[in-house]
């Protein structure tokens, strides 16, 4: 065993931590996983703690003197269910067959360099989506496609906005507010039923990954993250809300 | 039936902003699709606060059996499925209410909305309890064989 295992085990552990949490795992999995891989290869007495913004580990070996640490902050998340399962699959093959540190290294850049599907296909998965809402909420197929419009405006103004990293509260207001004007003008013009048409296009942005993340995590007892995680569903609510708000008052309604 | 179709839609464009793949994309918008059926067909006689809690029990309950079986973590093909029930049009109505100066009307529609959102909670609140209680009783049979 050479002299910086442990370190080594310690910054890779964290950097799985760090994906899976960004992605948006539950903390109980993140947690869970980074002990099932530590204890493959070869620590015994492990703790970990995982909140959405800090993570901790800590262990040691029973052959060996010294106590391993890593902590890491984490700033920003982007949900990627795909990267939550790939180092799932990853830690079970792992636990099965130890690979060499530097190859489990690989692995993860590989999983951390996928970025997922193409900017277009997000735009029209939303203008999916928001199309198939304005069904659901009673709507007509004039009001699906001008929430199909919509909803593939939100989306690309989404991807611009994440360049410049505005923060999620400002991003959401100013996503509310055009979604909200645009269904007015749209509206207006095509003569459909205004408030299906941005009900279609709000599901967007409402926070059901967080929400469900919260329940998750408050269950299983992780109650600092499941209150995290809840305020954040209730401010990104605000935020649209506050944003469609202001723009139906100036509208006139 | 046509709903349901929409259903399948919405559930699979979340699906793909989430980037799911292949097989467990394909199974959760078919979770989401199971969500819609059951919610519409209890949404008239119970109310829609009964509908919801079995649309999210029957979710949380696919979702479990499918991650066993595509061996994937259970989270992941319940999020999309559940987004289409968030009540984000009791949301924007109880903003259009407060907006026409409304209150007792929007007030109202708060309330809704955070009962609606309280059924699905506790929806996903039973089926994850049972989870975890199911992993740690395997837990404890594969502690308790000799070969581990």
């Amino acid at each position: 065993m050479e002299k910086d295992y442990g370190d080594r085990l310690a910054k890779v552990l964290t950097r799985i931590g760090v994906i899976l949490t960004k992605s948006g795992a539950d903390v109980h999995r993140v947690e869970d996983t980074m002990q099932r891989i530590c204890k493959a290869y070869g620590a015994s007495v492990i703790d970990a703690y995982v909140t959405p913004s800090l993570l901790i580990i800590s262990f040691s070996f029973s052959d060996r003197e010294g106590l391993f640490h890593n902590i890491k902050r984490i700033y920003t998340s982007s949900y990627d269910l795909n990267k939550i399962d790939a180092i799932n699959s990853l830690s079970r093959e792992v636990c099965v067959s130890p690979i060499s540190l530097d190859d489990l290294d690989k692995k993860l850049d590989q999983i951390d360099s996928d970025h997922g599907y193409p900017d277009y296909t997000l735009v029209l998965a939303a203008a999916l989506a928001s199309f198939s809402f304005a069904f659901i909420f009673g709507g007509g197929i004039y009001e699906a496609l001008c929430a199909l419009v919509v909803g593939a405006i939100v989306m690309i103004f989404d991807k611009l906005v994440s360049k410049i990293e505005l923060g999620s509260f400002l991003k959401n207001i100013f996503s509310g507010a055009l979604l909200t004007g645009l269904s007015m003008i749209i509206s207006n013009i095509f003569m459909v039923d205004r408030d299906i048409v941005i009900i279609a296009s709000i599901m967007l942005l409402v926070p059901g990954l967080i929400i469900t993340n919260a329940v998750r995590d408050s269950v299983n007892g992780d109650l600092i993250s499941g209150i995290t995680r809840a305020i954040e569903a209730i401010f990104i609510a605000v935020a649209v809300s506050l944003g469609s708000g202001v723009i139906l008052l100036l509208g006139g309604i | 039936m046509f709903i349901a179709f929409m259903n399948f839609l919405a559930s699979l464009g979340f699906g793909i902003i989430f980037d799911l793949r292949g097989k467990k994309l394909i199974a959760a918008s078919i979770n989401g699709t199971l969500g819609g059926i059951v919610y519409n067909i209890l949404l008239d006689p119970y109310g829609s606060v009964m509908a919801l809690f079995c649309a999210s029990v029957t979710i949380s309950i696919f979702a479990m059996v499918m991650a066993r079986i595509l061996k994937c973590p259970t989270t992941i093909l319940l999020i999309s499925a559940l987004v289409p029930l968030v009540p984000g049009g009791m949301m924007y109505y109880t903003v259009l209410d407060f907006i026409n100066g409304d209150m007792a009307l929007a007030l109202n529609d708060a309330i809704k909305t955070f009962t609606d959102v309280g059924a699905i909670v506790i929806g996903i609140v039973i089926v994850s309890g049972l989870e975890i209680a199911m992993r740690k009783l395997i837990k404890r049979a594969s502690l308790r064989s000799p070969d581990h």
